[in-house]
């Protein structure tokens, strides 16, 4: 009307937002946030925005619809006119951290895309360039670009905050949820770089864990028999398991845990539950930690992941202890422990090789029975030459070339 | 006749003080001069045995050099807690700024009262100045003082934030950022602040409380003191003598007339027969040429010294703003001192030559202006009251405008009544309007044109329900030209500001450090919520507030058994406009609320004390090298300059010097300087590595090429460097780790092949080793000192005796008993893992004692 | 995070510094002295630096001159007359033109003369 004075629109504006914003808010929250009066003033330019989009028609006619966050969803990825983005980029924003308060996380994520989504829009289109522009007209090019290109910075640095603090909760607190929650939310955020620094949620969540997994072990005294050293590694675990179970975490928790085990091996505590059971947390990560390791995030955790292998092996009997300490020595080349203990190993194979083939060396295939201990003996040479035993074992591997009536020298250039 | 109520600007200053009104037409500011027309008061107070009455101002000033001697620069003492004697009375320096108050107000009150039409203006509140690196005790002793003239003190304003609002106000300048150089006779100031859209922001602050135009006369009479001693008079003087201190006064008199005859000569001549008698009994005569030059050689390290100030304020505002040297559009001189000429040009070379936006310095009413700019906050905080028939109404909005239209509001205290109406010269209504009740009933009367420039005679009718009028009040509107704009800044402006940090000890990484809370700058009132974490077990924490490195207060609260580590703390801390602290808090559902009493002063030190502390600054110099040694050297260099002059000149300011030496000495003596493990044992390992890696047999060491081994080194070794240097704990650990998984990682191929150490005496040095281990052990339990700090050690001693219970009963008991030549090697071997450790956890216990209580971020 | 204090202030952030004071200012005026020192701070905030009154302004919700935040019987007072005025000199009132009237706000807008309601 030609005779409107900007007066009257803001009389309409105030009317319209009375009536739309508190069902749209419900609609967008998932039925779950009740707008306030607060809200509504601050919106009341919203659906004048939303009008001057192509959707709106479509919006208005299906807003008590219960399929409305499709079609509104549909609408988003179709852009809206800019100023409508900013608003939603704001008030999705706002209405995830509400629902977040709530506990309705999928309603939570569902805005925080969309508020994304509209970030993006008006980042990409200029109008957060305008926009500045309009605010301080004396600005330079570059400071905008600086300054938009961390607009969302204090956002980012709070969410990993909250995700350092819920990383810190004792374990009977541990909420799982919420930290499933923190991961989806950088899934969502991830990657997106034009309005903040990107945040390596690894990297957080790692030294966040590794920071508390300090703190609680300070508290531990590995040297007497009832402290428990377990949980804190159990609780490091289930807060990893909440966080997708990323490798380097587990490499965090293992450098700690090695050294740990050593500790309570000094203390002579090594035949106990607790050193058993966090060997087998351990194990339980350590492909884990050995890929770090290979990708170089772990440089040097070589010797400390073998010698878990080792404590591993111990607790087997002859030949099961093999597997473990070829892994120890495939990522550790030379690892002293377990050189020596397959060395042992191997020696005491080669002497069951000899006793079960006792009555085998007046045969005709004495030769390759003792071909085969010799290669025993000689590989548990190979692995360790310190190994006082070797001698002893060599005068056997002898004794029995004796029996057999060949020269042990026949083997030696084998 | 109704009366006008304005509150007054005072300058409460160290030599001088001065008071000024704003009229009730808001148009000019008035500073209340004697018949004499002398625009300060001497901040003296004397005692007249004739009269036996208290003399002050002038009066006091005639006083000089008489017995008794008339109390000066009180402004020193404030917050000390000293007491000051003269006569037969003993005062607190608050009751002697309370008795000059009083005088300087009472002079005024006659010059102050007709001031429009008739009617009378009064007063009855007042801002009173302080320097803007005051404390909160001084600021405190001030209000005091003011509440002790009887005064309602409005606010206490920092001075040269009240110096830079008079030169805008008076200047028109709503927009610009001003370098306000305050030297006083016993204060120096510097204050960076920005008036933006007529409105005050105080952007970065330095300075000293024992710095000013004082010092240099001082500096003036030792040397004449000097050349006395040269010609053979006995004037050894001791300053806590009162004959001794009566004859240096009359040599700073002599010094004060030479200084200020040298601002406009070249040379002077110095003729004084009889000055004093000396310690032998002979008349002193004084006779010497003195020239401008000498002088500025004499001050030339104190005028250094403001200029450091100045340079520290502006480094504040780029902190706090970015607002560096380049975007200061004024240097303000402020302070009778600024009249010596080397001062002058000492700013002006370093700030007007291309270093600012000045070409000249602004020197206006240098001796006045604090007191004007202060008059013109109190007529913004405390608006014009106007009083008639026992009915007060405040006039809230500033009564002047250069533009020809205004909003009109106020305040008036009677339910009754419910509409207001403006009524202009010609008995018309301006402005009808409905009055709306808040705090009190409050009116608006919005765009009332004044279309001419001069003075308007409006009144005020109050109505009640029924419009039967309730009360008229005058009101004067004056609209000057429209060139004439005269901000004076609003209840937005911040004139006040936190002038040093307030911070908490915290734990980090196992050592203690000061987390701010409040950084100096934050604007006053400030508020900052914090949340920390208990750091350990011990069933206590200690939130200990220090400002400027100096502690004020330990909050010590005792927590339920078993409260576990990393509980969250949360702590309130409040500042208001005087600088009053409030900390609250809660932790594991205890709530706290404790006010921070200004820090008790510290004891004055006698001169064989200072003479140790003294020694102890040598001491710890030796103990330090490197950068360290830079910072401590900067440190504590002046002071210690400071403190051999000032112990004959000015035994105030040497205690104050000496306060700051004790506590920079603080810092050092609680530091650990090293972090562990030493450097040497990172530079061992790495060399370990080192000649692993790059032996050049071709070998992909851990799957690394050579190339890569020499970057990837070369990085851990500098960020091993770097985190030694700043003393980073944490990122010293962590680096220090790596190269000790490196080099483990790698010895294990290396050792394969080497010789088989003799294991039995391999347990024969575990064993020597492990006695060694636990000696060490036991005397660092029993020589352990105890924290100063009363909470602290109380919980350190519950903990010393755990910690040597634990030794005998588990480590040194068993560790006796074993048989070390007749045990066998299998045996004895896990055994002595096992003790060692034991020792390793008690070693752990032990170093956390220093930081028990602390919280962490 | 603290409240934008564009959106606390509700003001529409395209305003000039000048002007932003201008505003603030005004409100601080009005308000009661318990909620001075934050609508100070709040000023601090948009004026300490011109960098960060961008990023608030960015961060706030956009608020043109039709967005106004009054209550809706304010903004239904605002709104003029439909027709045109006769006369714009203004009205004047004598004192007891007004007080003899009733005791609601009169307004000396020329649009809106006061009518004898009786």
């Amino acid at each position: 009307m030609k005779w409107w004075s900007p007066a009257h629109r803001a009389l309409l504006n105030a009317l319209t937002a009375e009536d739309i914003v508190p069902r749209l808010i419900l609609r967008l929250s998932g039925g779950h946030v009740t707008a306030t009066q607060d809200d509504v003033r601050r919106l009341r330019d919203w659906p004048h925005a939303l009008k001057e989009s192509s959707s709106w028609p479509e919006l208005i006619q299906h807003l008590d619809a219960p399929q409305f966050s499709d079609r509104f969803e549909a609408a988003i990825a179709a852009t809206m006119p800019d100023r409508a983005a900013h608003h939603h980029a704001l008030l999705l924003g706002d209405l995830a951290r509400r629902l977040a308060e709530a506990r309705q996380y999928d309603d939570a994520l569902r805005c925080e895309s969309w508020s994304k989504t509209s970030w993006q829009q008006i980042a990409a289109s200029g109008y957060l360039d305008r926009l500045a522009l309009a605010v301080e007209p004396s600005s330079s090019a570059d400071d905008r670009k600086r300054l938009i290109e961390t607009l969302l910075q204090p956002r980012f640095d709070a969410k990993v905050a909250e995700l350092r603090e819920r990383l810190s909760e004792p374990s009977q607190q541990l909420d799982e949820t919420a930290l499933v929650y923190l991961r989806q939310w950088f899934d969502v955020w991830g990657g997106f770089d034009a309005l903040a620094r990107p945040v390596s949620f690894v990297g957080v969540a790692t030294r966040a864990i590794g920071a508390q997994l300090d703190a609680e072990l300070q508290h531990v005294d590995l040297s007497s028999a009832d402290s428990d050293v377990v949980s804190p590694f159990r609780t490091a675990r289930l807060r990893t398991k909440a966080l997708g179970d990323p490798d380097a975490v587990f490499s965090e928790i293992l450098t700690r845990m090695i050294p740990t085990l050593w500790s309570l091996r000094r203390a002579g505590r090594d035949e106990t539950k607790a050193f058993r059971e966090l060997v087998d947390e351990g194990i339980s990560m350590s492909d884990a930690l050995i890929t770090a390791i290979a990708s170089g995030a772990a440089l040097g955790q070589n010797a400390r992941c073998a010698d878990l292998f080792v404590f591993r092996a111990e607790r087997e009997r002859g030949a099961d202890r093999r597997p473990f300490l070829r892994k120890a020595l495939d990522v550790c080349p030379g690892h002293r422990n377990a050189s020596m203990l397959l060395s042992y190993v191997l020696l005491h194979e080669m002497q069951l090789e000899l006793f079960n083939a006792k009555n085998a060396l007046f045969t005709a295939g004495r030769k390759k029975i003792l071909a085969k201990a010799h290669q025993k003996l000689r590989e548990a040479e190979l692995a360790f030459a310190l190994n006082e035993d070797i001698e002893k074992y060599r005068e056997r591997f002898a004794e029995a070339c004796f029996k057999a009536g060949i020269d042990p020298r026949e083997f030696e250039h084998d | 006749m109704a009366t006008f109520k304005r509150a007054v600007g005072i300058d409460l200053g160290t030599t001088n003080s001065a008071i000024a009104m704003l009229s009730p037409t808001g148009e000019d500011v008035v500073l209340w001069q004697d018949r004499f027309k002398r625009k300060t008061f001497p901040s003296l107070v004397g005692w007249d045995d004739g009269k036996q009455d208290w003399v002050t101002g002038w009066e006091a000033w005639n006083r000089r050099g008489l017995d008794p001697q008339p109390i000066a620069s009180v402004k020193r003492k404030m917050g000390s807690g000293q007491k000051l004697e003269i006569a037969d009375h003993t005062l607190t320096p608050a009751e002697v700024s309370g008795r000059i108050l009083e005088a300087i107000c009472a002079g005024s009150r006659a010059s102050f009262e007709p001031q429009v039409a008739g009617h009378s203006t009064v007063f009855d509140a007042a801002v009173i100045t302080v320097p803007a690196y005051f404390d909160a005790p001084q600021i405190e002793e001030t209000r005091r003082a003011g509440e002790l003239a009887n005064l309602r003190v409005l606010s206490l304003l920092q001075e040269p934030t009240a110096a830079a609002m008079y030169h805008a106000w008076k200047h028109g300048i709503e927009d610009g950022v001003f370098l306000v150089y305050d030297l006083g006779g016993g204060t120096f100031d510097v204050s960076v602040i920005r008036s933006i859209h007529g409105e005050y922001q105080v952007l970065g602050i330095d300075g000293d409380n024992f710095l000013g135009g004082d010092d240099f006369d001082r500096r003036l009479a030792e040397h004449f003191r000097g050349v006395l001693v040269e010609q053979g008079y006995a004037l050894d003087l001791d300053l806590n003598v009162s004959a001794d201190a009566a004859r240096f006064t009359l040599l700073m008199r002599v010094a004060q007339e030479v200084k200020e005859a040298l601002s406009t000569s070249e040379v002077q001549y110095v003729g004084r027969r009889d000055l004093l008698i000396d310690q032998a009994g002979n008349p002193v005569t004084l006779e010497l040429e003195y020239s401008r030059v000498e002088f500025e050689a004499l001050i030339q390290d104190l005028v250094e010294q403001t200029l450091t100030c100045c340079h520290g304020a502006i480094s504040r505002a780029v902190q706090q703003a970015q607002v560096g040297a380049d975007a200061i559009d004024h240097i303000l001189m402020v302070g009778g001192s600024t009249r010596v000429p080397l001062v002058r040009e000492a700013v002006k070379r370093e700030f007007c030559h291309g270093q600012t936006r000045a070409t000249d310095l602004r020197v206006d009413e240098p001796d006045t202006c604090v007191a004007l700019g202060a008059a013109l906050r109190a007529s913004t905080l405390g608006g014009l009251e106007i009083v008639e028939d026992a009915m007060t109404v405040v006039i809230r909005s500033s009564t002047y405008t250069h533009e020809d239209e205004v909003d009109i509001s106020g305040t008036v205290f009677d339910e009754r009544i419910k509409t207001a109406a403006l009524i202009n010269q010609a008995g018309d209504v301006a402005s009808v309007v409905r009055t709306s009740k808040r705090d009190d009933i409050s009116f608006e009367f919005e765009g009332v044109r004044l279309p001419d420039v001069g003075t308007y005679a409006f009144t005020i009718d109050f109505s009640d329900a029924d419009g039967e009028p309730v009360v008229t009040v005058p009101l004067f509107m004056h609209r000057g030209d429209p060139s004439a704009n005269r901000p004076t800044g609003s209840a937005l402006s911040s004139p006040s500001v936190l002038a040093k940090d307030i911070m908490l000890e915290v734990v980090r990484d196992g050592r203690s450090e000061l987390q701010p809370l409040l950084v100096t700058g934050t604007s006053l009132p400030a508020d900052g919520e914090f949340r920390f974490f208990t750091a350990d077990r011990s069933g206590a924490v200690i939130l200990r507030l220090y400002q400027s490195r100096f502690p004020i207060r330990a909050i010590h609260l005792a927590l339920p058994e078993g409260t576990p580590t990393g509980t969250p703390v949360h702590l309130r801390v409040q500042v208001d406009e005087s600088m009053a602290m409030v900390a609250e808090g809660e932790v594991a559902g205890q709530k706290f609320w404790a006010q921070i009493e200004p820090p008790p002063p510290r004891e004055l030190k006698d001169w064989s004390e200072i003479e140790e502390l003294l020694a102890e600054v040598e001491r710890v110099a030796t103990q330090l090298w490197g950068r360290e040694l830079n910072h401590y050297r900067a440190a504590t260099e002046a002071l210690v300059a400071g403190i051999r002059e000032t112990v004959r000149t000015d035994p105030d300011k040497l205690q104050a010097l000496v306060s700051r030496l004790e506590t920079v000495m603080d810092s050092y003596r609680n530091r650990e300087s090293h972090l562990t493990p030493a450097w040497h044992r990172f530079e061992l390992l790495l060399n370990a590595v080192k000649r692993v890696v790059f032996r050049g047999d071709g070998q992909r060491q851990l799957g690394l090429s050579t190339q890569e081994w020499q970057a990837k080194l070369t990085d851990i070794e500098s960020q091993g460097r770097e985190a030694y240097d700043r003393l980073d704990q944490a990122t010293w650990t962590s680096v220090f780790n790596q190269i000790q998984a490196i080099w483990e990682s790698l010895a294990q191929d290396e050792f394969r092949f080497a010789a088989a150490s003799d294991p039995a005496s391999h347990v024969r040095t575990l064993a020597a080793t492990l006695s060694e281990v636990i000696d060490d052990l036991r005397s660092s339990i029993h020589g352990f000192a105890l924290s100063p700090n009363p909470e602290t050690a109380e919980l350190q001693q519950v903990e010393l005796r755990k910690l040597e219970f634990q030794l005998a009963e588990k480590l040194e008991g068993p560790f006796s008993e074993l048989d070390i030549e007749n045990t066998a090697l299998t045996r004895l071997k896990p055994e002595l893992d096992r003790l060692f450790e034991i020792s390793a956890h008690l070693r752990r216990q032990f170093d956390r004692l220093p930081t028990l209580g602390l919280v962490s971020r | 995070m603290t409240e934008n204090p564009f959106d606390a202030l509700e003001i529409d952030p395209k305003l000039s510094g000048k002007e932003l004071t201008r505003r603030i200012r005004k409100i601080i005026e009005r308000a009661p002295d318990g909620e001075r020192a934050k609508i100070q701070a709040h000023w601090q905030r948009l004026t300490m630096h011109d960098d960060e009154r961008v990023r608030f302004a960015l961060l706030a919700h956009p608020r043109p001159q039709t967005a106004d935040s009054r209550g809706i019987a304010t903004l239904a007072e605002a709104i003029p007359p439909a027709t045109s005025p006769l006369s714009r000199e203004p009205v004047v009132l004598t004192r007891v033109d007004v007080i003899a009237r009733e005791r609601r706000v009169v307004r000396l807008d020329p649009f809106r003369p006061v009518f004898d309601e009786t």
